[in-house]
């Protein structure tokens, strides 16, 4: 069989547009677009489904760049955040870490992170706090919109930098 | 912090906690908890048009008090959020004459199990009513506020003629960075203006006017807290993920609501894309879209009309128009002599902030979860729109950023 992804979605589109989709005729105007829209979503999911490990590893390892600076800057205020780096650095080293546990060591970094923003509120720290975040925040969404170029929301997509899991 | 299985099951503990630490309008209060309720109930399951037209026709017959016909019924397309019936309603008239048997067009337009915009049809009902006469909008003929005889809760308007994109360009998703070409936008610009300044001069009345509306208070900022509460409510309560971005907005949002000045009624989606037009004239027919309406700050208004996913290049590749329509300073200068309301840059900042925050929490949290939580009739649709989520927090970040320095 066709072992890769890429080709079972290739089939997909080519059945739906050019046989499928000609055949609607006058059907109403939301299916028409439903359709569109479907494979679209096919055509997002073949173009990054072989770059998906390699996004999630780069966003994992821009998190714990950003709780490390966040630690140092808080010390012993960034109650928890060390153990949640550590562990993310150790799926980060482990060979065998599926993307599911990529993303699950992400979207702990980044729920403890926002509530570190949250709890820092009227404290000596909290305006450097804050500014760190930003800071860290901005390359991360950088490397996000590059991600969903395939969806052609953005306006001038080259202006984005080339991001690091683009082969 | 959270594991994200309470916000797609949540408890009775978890909705009270957050209705507790957000406190918004009685309104949006009712509806976005009736949202968090749903969804422990059935995923949405498609409504046949047949189950629509029986429960339409027993509204209507309820509130005319006589029994009337639904005809020549189909689904109409358009919008994100929305299911919509076109049909031909036979009645008596607006004017109930005994003998006559007219035949009017109209919409209905239901919820489904969630939205990209959970709101409320009864403030919608309420703020159509309200300028009408004062802006083109559709009739507002009945409601059901609290899905009495239809699946979920649902309006009836009449039928607007017009058209929501021009023919040149058709393919956009719900009109977003939507393109009228120069002949057309010279012709919609001042009507776009035109109408935003009526709108914000229209006296808010009082109580049965605009009933479900809290009524905020000049020289108070309270009213624009509830609504920053109204966003975070809606992040608490939706989100897949968190995002620290958010974080840092939402304290500052708080922190520096400006006081009201004047109060006006907000559209809170004048765009682009939220209009219908006669094409062949140039003549704006019908503004839409008036469930996310708000007594408040017309800065709120400008400054969501030039947010950039509503925006493109005009001809020269370099001038950007917001809305379609013209430069962002060019709206705010046409806005104030039209309106004879000052724009104040201020506000302007602070209003460019709170709507690319509400944004984010729209489509980072309301459609995604609307899509992964099988909700809606158009899953596919907001879970496309889904991915203009980190552009529009990006987008939020740098302006954030430069208003702020």
């Amino acid at each position: 069989m066709n072992q890769d992804f890429e080709t079972q979605l290739q089939v997909i589109q080519r059945a739906l547009g050019e046989v499928v989709l000609p055949a609607l005729g006058n059907a109403d105007k939301h299916v028409i677009e439903q359709l569109h829209l479907s494979l679209a979503a096919i055509g997002f999911m073949q173009q990054r489904l072989p770059l998906a490990r390699r996004y999630y590893r780069g966003t994992l390892q821009r998190y714990l760049t950003m709780a490390n600076a966040v630690c140092a800057r808080l010390q012993a205020k960034a109650c928890g955040l060390e153990d949640l780096s550590a562990k993310g650095q150790a799926t980060l080293d482990d060979p065998s870490a599926s993307d599911a546990d990529f993303r699950a060591a992400i979207a702990a970094l980044r729920a403890m992170i926002a509530v570190l923003v949250e709890t820092s509120q009227d404290t000596p720290h909290e305006s450097a706090l804050d500014a760190l975040v930003m800071e860290h925040c901005e390359a991360i969404l950088s490397e996000d919109r590059s991600w969903c170029i395939p969806l052609g929301f953005e306006l001038r997509p080259e202006d984005l930098p080339k991001p690091d899991w683009q082969p | 912090m959270i594991d994200d299985s309470i916000r797609q099951h949540p408890s009775d503990a978890f909705i009270e906690a957050v209705r507790a630490r957000f406190p918004t309008e009685h309104e949006v209060d009712t509806v976005l908890t009736r949202k968090m309720r749903r969804r422990n109930g059935p995923s949405f399951q498609a409504v046949a048009l047949d189950t629509l037209v029986d429960g339409t026709e027993r509204l209507i017959t309820n509130q005319v008090g006589y029994p009337v016909r639904i005809a020549d019924a189909r689904w109409l397309s358009g919008g994100a959020s929305k299911l919509q019936m076109l049909f031909n309603l036979q009645w008596r008239g607006e004017n109930a004459d005994g003998q006559a048997q007219v035949v009017t067009p109209m919409v209905l337009r239901m919820e489904p199990a969630a939205s990209v915009t959970e709101s409320s049809r009864r403030r919608e009902f309420e703020v159509i009513r309200a300028v009408e006469g004062t802006v083109p909008v559709p009739r507002a003929y009945w409601m059901d506020p609290d899905a009495q005889f239809l699946p979920y809760p649902a309006m009836v308007y009449g039928f607007a003629t017009g058209t929501a994109k021009p023919s040149h360009d058709a393919g956009k998703v719900t009109g977003l960075g939507q393109n009228y070409g120069p002949d057309l936008r010279a012709k919609l610009a001042p009507q776009f203006i035109d109408y935003l300044a009526r709108i914000h001069n229209l006296p808010i009345g009082t109580p049965p006017v605009l009933a479900s509306f809290d009524r905020p208070e000049v020289g108070s900022n309270a009213s624009v807290i509830r609504q920053v509460n109204a966003a975070r409510r809606i992040w608490e309560e939706d989100r897949i993920e968190e995002e620290p971005v958010m974080a840092v907005v939402y304290k500052w949002l708080i922190r520096n609501a400006h006081p009201i000045d004047h109060i006006s009624i907000v559209h809170a989606d004048y765009r682009s894309g939220n209009f219908l037009f006669d094409e062949a004239k140039g003549e704006i027919t019908a503004w839409l879209d008036w469930e996310g309406a708000v007594l408040g700050d017309r800065h709120q208004d400008l400054t969501y009309a030039a947010l950039p996913i509503f925006q493109h290049y005009a001809e020269d590749g370099e001038t950007i128009l917001v809305s379609g329509m013209m430069p962002e300073a060019e709206l705010y200068a046409a806005y104030e002599k039209a309106s004879g309301l000052p724009v104040d840059p201020a506000r302007i900042r602070y209003f460019g902030v709170f709507n690319r925050y509400l944004v984010s929490v729209l489509l980072l949290a309301a459609s995604t979860r609307a899509a992964r939580g099988a909700s809606t009739h158009q899953d596919v649709l907001l879970n496309h729109v889904a991915g203009m989520g980190y552009l529009a927090l990006s987008d939020l970040l740098s302006f954030f950023r430069s208003a702020t320095a």
